[in-house]
Formats: structure tokens, sequence, C-alpha cells
């Protein structure tokens, strides 16, 4: 099946801001609790968070998870 | 937003025995399932599936607490065990019910030259000249199963939903994009198109 002109457009943006150093689904899954909570608390994102979010915005499948993650935690006081 | 907490003493309570355990698993069960609510809700959960998926949590959180390094508080952790076990268990459900045929055998990523007849003719060549190019090096330089799982993305499949259809994991397909992206990235810029310009032609 042919692709469009729209996913040729997507195809060359992932393809022009692929990163060697990317991190993998595993390796996003490690930092993902510490990630939620720099959003939550809405402190500045690190260096070394910036490839947790350039991996959420290539991988659906984390993103879902970081986005549910939040959800989970928003307005939560444990006792 | 969740408390601050002592991960010291959850590590330390979860893994004691008798009435402090129970205890911190009572305590970290109705944390875990409260926030499962919290996500799911409006999604076709109910509590039986919360609370099967904070009880499958739990276990997994017992077994993996040498794993937990401070990073994040406890519960953080804890949660985003619970949550990956909720949306790995909705995929399979929904699996079940969905034909994975969009992705049938032998197809592979096929590019036809687009027709940007409304640009205006000097963006249209270079446009043309790089697609044209990009086609040139999916035939050429990718895998099979790079050409599969880039068409399976582009076609709206999760990188799970690829996985699933060949046999695969999430990790490895990531992977397997991810290097044909940077494949196709060297190639590209070695035929004269870096990223900015490919950015400043499709933008």
């Amino acid at each position: 099946m042919p692709i469009n002109n729209e996913q040729i457009s997507k195809l060359l943006k992932m393809i022009a801001t692929v990163q060697p150093d990317e991190l993998d689904c595993d390796g996003c899954s490690q930092h993902l609790a510490e990630f939620a909570e720099t959003q939550l608390l809405g402190k500045t994102v690190t260096e070394s968070q910036k490839a947790i979010q350039i991996h959420l915005q290539n991988c659906h499948c984390c993103e879902i998870e970081f986005n549910n993650l939040l959800a989970a935690l928003q307005g939560i006081d444990e006792e | 937003m969740v408390a601050a907490n002592d991960g010291e003493d959850w590590v330390a309570n979860l893994r004691s025995v008798g009435d402090v355990q129970a205890a911190a698993i009572a305590k970290l069960n109705k944390f875990l399932v409260g926030g499962l609510l919290r996500s799911f809700s409006g999604k076709g959960v109910d509590a039986a599936f919360c609370e099967d998926i904070a009880q499958e949590a739990i276990v997994k959180i017992l077994n993996k607490l040498d794993q937990f390094e401070g990073r994040s508080r406890f519960t953080t952790w804890a949660m985003s065990i619970a949550i990956r076990g909720a949306v790995s268990e909705l995929r399979k459900k929904r699996y079940q019910n969905v034909s994975l045929n969009q992705l049938s055998d032998g197809e592979q990523l096929q590019i036809e030259i687009p027709d940007d007849s409304a640009e205006q003719p000097e963006q249209l060549d270079e446009r043309r000249n790089v697609v044209l190019k990009l086609k040139e090096l999916i035939e050429s330089k990718l895998s099979d199963k790079q050409r599969v799982a880039l068409q399976g993305g582009l076609s709206g499949m999760t990188v799970d939903e690829v996985a699933l259809h060949t046999g695969s994991n999430r990790n490895a397909v990531y992977k397997l994009v991810h290097d044909a992206r940077q494949k196709l990235k060297r190639e590209l810029e070695q035929a004269g198109y870096d990223g900015p310009t490919i950015q400043s032609l499709f933008s």
C-alpha cells in the first residue's frame, strides 16, 4: 500500500529529527516516574530528561503510558 | 500531586513480614487502585479491573524492590508499574477483537511520487528530488522488517500493534524503526539533504 503525501512528510520529519542516542522504550520506562514528577511539579526538564521527552514524541505507546501515569498521579494525596 | 513520602520506609515495610508488610501492601493497594481508577475512568474500566491490576502490580513491585533507586518517590515508581500493566492488559483485550490484517504479509513501504502541482516549480523540484531519493533508499537500503515496521507506523498502528503482528516486542520494533531512520538520514545527508533542509521543504 503506497503512502500518501502527508505520510511522506511525516516520515521525512521522523528521519530529519532522529538522534543517534535516542532512548528506547525500555530506557524510557525506567525513567518515566521521575519524568512524571518533573512535569507535575512544574520543574525544568533537565538535559538528561530531554531524551525521555524526545522518545515520548516518537513513541505513541510510551506516550500513552506517560499520560495515564500523569492522570493517575494528579490530585492524589497518599494520606 | 502525591504527598512526599519516604521511599526507604516503603521498601523496608514491604520487605518486612507479618503485620508491617500486610499494612504496607494494603496501603499501596489502596493507592494504586485509586490512581488506576482516576486514570482509566471513562475508558470502559471498572473497579474490579483496577483491583486485579493493582494486585498484579504489587507482586511485580515486591519482586523489583531492589530495582527502586530512589530517583522518584516510591509511590510514583510503583504507580508507573501499575499503569504499564493496565495499558498492556487493555491492549491485549483490544487486540482480541481487532483484526491485524492492516499489515498483511509482504506488505511493505511503497512511495508514490506526490502530485504537488500547486507548488511553486522550484520548490516542487526540490521536494520531488528528495522524495525520489527517499524512495530509492527505502528500496535499496532497508530490510524487509524495517519497511514493514515503518509502514505499520505510518498507517497509524502503534509500536505494540506492529510488534504483535510481527511476533516481536515493543522495544525491538522501536529499535528497528530507529535504525531505519538513522540509515535514511545518513544516506540523505550524503545526497545533500540534511535535516534542516528536509524540514524546511516538508514543514
